[in-house]
């Protein structure tokens, strides 16, 4: 009701407490931390722009998750924020320990699972562990974003064994 | 609890904690089943990289004032909140002029029953539209 009555003090409530989950929820999809601010920068953009349409039939985070996502997905496809790694080793690179091995074989494990499964299992960590939370982000069921975390589990660890 | 059971069991305690009769009777298949005992530790080990791996990045602290500085460069939102309540008004005392012209009653009867139906209706939608819009209004707390 707040967002129909003062749509101002509404939108910067709303700021305040999705800024951070959105921004992780595009970072799951963008995997970079520059893209996936500015992605969050449009999102919120596009949502002020938007405002007078709301209707309150969706609670207003769904509808920002929504926003978020395509807007994250179209950024991707369009190409304007590439994944990239930077090759820069002009600074001198410590010998690796054990553990840095680890992460890093983790890692290209976790970048092997399929696009579902990979953006589950990141987006679960980003979001503390948070089952429901993802299921929210992703518009899917519960069930759904449990059998994805479930076979990545499985093939991780399938593969770490080898 | 079977084999399958149980690595069910063990990959549900990463996403919810298991309650005391589950730990106990997963810690009891565990204890005499080498299969299930190396899958919990596989998968402990995994958690625990892809925790390490997966960490949530900081949002930059200056982004709320950028994102209200583009804010407030885009044109405020077409519809004000209180429109639908200006349009009422104009609708009513439109239909409250013609009725007073329209109709073969006292000018007095007309406006006193005109303007009593129209408060009632406006009363009524606005509490059909609280009723409504009560799930959503996060906002409020």
């Amino acid at each position: 009701m707040l967002l129909e009555r003062q749509p101002a003090s509404a939108f910067e409530l709303l700021v305040d407490r999705y800024q951070q989950k959105v921004f992780r929820l595009a970072y799951s999809i963008m995997r970079d931390s520059a893209s996936a601010e500015d992605v969050t920068q449009d999102a919120f953009v596009k949502m002020w722009q938007v405002l007078p349409e709301y209707d309150g039939r969706a609670a207003p985070s769904t509808w920002l998750y929504t926003i978020a996502r395509n807007t994250a997905l179209s950024a991707l496809r369009a190409g304007t924020h590439r994944r990239t790694v930077s090759l820069d080793c002009s600074y001198e690179v410590p010998a690796p320990s054990v553990e840095m091995v680890a992460q890093l074989e983790a890692e290209q494990l976790v970048g092997r699972l399929p696009e579902a499964e990979q953006q589950v299992v990141r987006l679960f960590y980003l979001q503390e562990r948070n089952v429901d939370e993802v299921a929210q982000m992703l518009e899917l069921p519960i069930g759904t974003v449990k059998s994805h975390l479930h076979r990545a589990r499985r093939r991780l660890a399938e593969w770490m064994k080898r | 609890m079977n084999c399958q059971e149980t690595e069910q069991l063990i990959l549900d305690a990463f996403e919810t904690p298991l309650s005391a009769a589950e730990r106990e009777s997963l810690d009891e298949h565990c204890s005499h089943c080498s299969a299930c005992a190396q899958f919990a530790a596989v998968q402990s080990e995994l958690d625990r990289h892809l925790r390490r791996l997966i960490n949530p990045p900081a949002l930059n602290t200056d982004f709320r004032n950028l994102l209200m500085a583009r804010i407030h460069q885009r044109p405020r939102p077409a519809l004000h909140a209180w429109s639908p309540d200006v349009a009422y008004g104009i609708g009513a005392l439109v239909a409250l002029i013609v009725s007073s012209f329209v109709l073969p009653f006292k000018l007095e009867t007309v406006l006193t029953f005109g303007v009593a139906t129209c408060i009632a209706a406006y009363l009524l939608q606005s509490f059909i539209f609280m009723f409504v819009n009560e799930p959503y209004d996060e906002w409020k707390s």
